[in-house]
């Protein structure tokens, strides 16, 4: 029997089918939350995000629901992931506090090195983020993790507007290669 | 050719745009290929550094706690659903799907309570838990009676207690309704598992076994199952854990671990 495709499932959810929402679940359960909590760097935080990005799957009208011309379905369910830690992290009033003091912290040094330098492991992402241009992990880090508006990477970088784009497309190329690249190595062990 | 709208994208991305421009560009999108190709390139690298993040194992009982929520914030904020719209996928009635998200709710409440180290007082508590959702399903029916006849949703509880050997326990939850049930498993205190090995939960009918779901236990022995049975009314008299060699076992071929009678 064919499983069904992640877009016939994301179909049968608009339809509120429960069935389909819980095998999709089933399916992105742990490649969510651990992205979450990637993110978000706190449990509690990450949990919140599941529900949020399950409750939008389940009941969003209008625009931001999921169609083909977007691109690849999970590509488009890891960004909402992204964008509900993101959201998290704001709402959340101690984390913001925290969340400033990495901006400020990223001025003199700049990636996303602070948090994670604490952790014990590394991750392949923060390996891979580590080896970019620091002006690419500057803006990695600004678009990626902080979701910063094309605005505000602008005035951050002070950068004209209409290179944030192009500059953002580059270092995410740039990260995509380092990616490929560590993971031909972790093969080659 | 790009054009003022083009200039969205990064913001489109990061959700960083007012309802109204977020329409625009999604109105946009379909016309453009080259915001399509660069929103596709965007996102894919983006989820592409997912896959490198470090796997962490989801907390116990996060499905149920996320997939409860959905479905309770559907039911508050919907609540003509309740009447105007009675089938959920096609067999159940939004009742059901209350019922549904109740016993996931229940599911996070006991794992909350499968923390504590007191196996006494946690029955007590878990028994508490049961007692609480069966007032609140009850309620439900009440509910429900006036305006849909014919809905008959109907709520079991059993608890399974330590057996001679072991600390094993936990509680099991059945809700039918028409032709269909759900069957809720919670255990804790578990033996490890080994290779295949699963815990696999039976319903008996008249003494004859039926398979009901398998789980898996986390390191500290706890698992549990929401099993449905589509188009499946039994007069269910117990329902019994075993441990299987492996999955999809028809007849429980393991030892029983834990057994317990519906009240
Ligand atoms: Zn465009």
């Amino acid at each position: 029997m064919n499983k069904p495709t992640d877009k016939e499932l994301y179909d049968r959810i608009r339809e509120r089918d429960r069935e389909a929402l819980e095998m999709l679940y089933d399916r992105y359960e742990r490649l969510l939350y651990s992205f979450a909590f990637r993110m978000t760097n706190d449990s509690q935080a990450s949990e919140e995000v599941m529900q949020d990005v399950f409750l939008k799957l389940w009941k969003d009208k209008g625009s931001g629901q999921y169609r083909e011309e977007k691109g690849k379905f999970s590509s488009w369910l890891l960004t909402v992931t992204r964008n509900a830690s993101i959201d998290r992290n704001r709402k959340n009033k101690t984390q913001e506090v925290e969340w400033e003091e990495r901006d400020s912290r990223h001025e003199e040094m700049p990636g996303v090195e602070q948090e994670i330098e604490s952790k014990e492991e590394r991750d392949e992402l923060q390996s891979a983020i580590h080896t970019l241009p620091d002006a690419q992990q500057r803006m990695i880090c600004l678009f990626y993790f902080q979701g910063y508006s094309q605005q505000e990477i602008s005035n951050a970088c002070d950068i004209p507007l209409g290179t944030v784009k192009g500059r953002i497309r580059l270092a995410l190329q740039k990260l995509k290669e380092n990616l490929a690249e560590e993971r031909g190595i972790d093969h080659g062990k | 050719m790009e054009n003022k709208t083009c200039h969205h994208l990064i913001d489109y991305i990061n959700d960083r745009l007012t309802e109204e421009e977020k329409q625009a560009f999604e109105q946009h999108l379909q016309e453009c290929e080259t915001c399509r190709e660069e929103l596709q390139e965007i996102e894919d690298a983006a989820g592409d550094t997912a896959f490198h993040v470090k796997q962490v194992d989801p907390p116990d009982g996060l499905k149920g706690r996320v997939l409860g929520h959905v479905l309770e914030e559907d039911q508050q904020e919907e609540p003509a659903r309740v009447t105007a719209k009675k089938t959920w996928s096609g067999t159940k009635t939004a009742g059901v799907a209350l019922a549904a998200g109740l016993l996931l709710s229940l599911g996070m409440n006991i794992y909350t309570t499968s923390q504590l180290q007191n196996l006494s007082s946690e029955n007590q508590e878990l028994e508490q838990e049961l007692s609480d959702t069966r007032t609140a399903l009850s309620d439900l029916q009440d509910e429900e009676s006036g305006t849909s006849p014919g809905t008959q949703d109907s709520i079991q509880t059993a608890t399974f207690l330590p057996s001679d050997e072991g600390q094993s326990g936990g509680t099991a939850a059945l809700v039918e309704q028409n032709e269909s049930a759900e069957l809720l498993v919670q255990a804790q205190n578990l033996e490890a598992l080994t290779n295949e090995e699963v815990y696999q939960v039976w319903l008996f009918e008249d003494g004859t076994p039926v398979p009901a779901g398998s789980f898996t236990t986390n390191e500290a022995g706890a698992g549990g199952v929401l099993y449905k049975l589509e188009n499946r009314q039994g007069d269910w008299d117990a329902v019994a854990v075993s441990k299987e060699p492996q999955p999809g076992n028809e007849q429980p071929q393991g030892e029983v671990v834990m057994q317990a009678e519906w009240s």
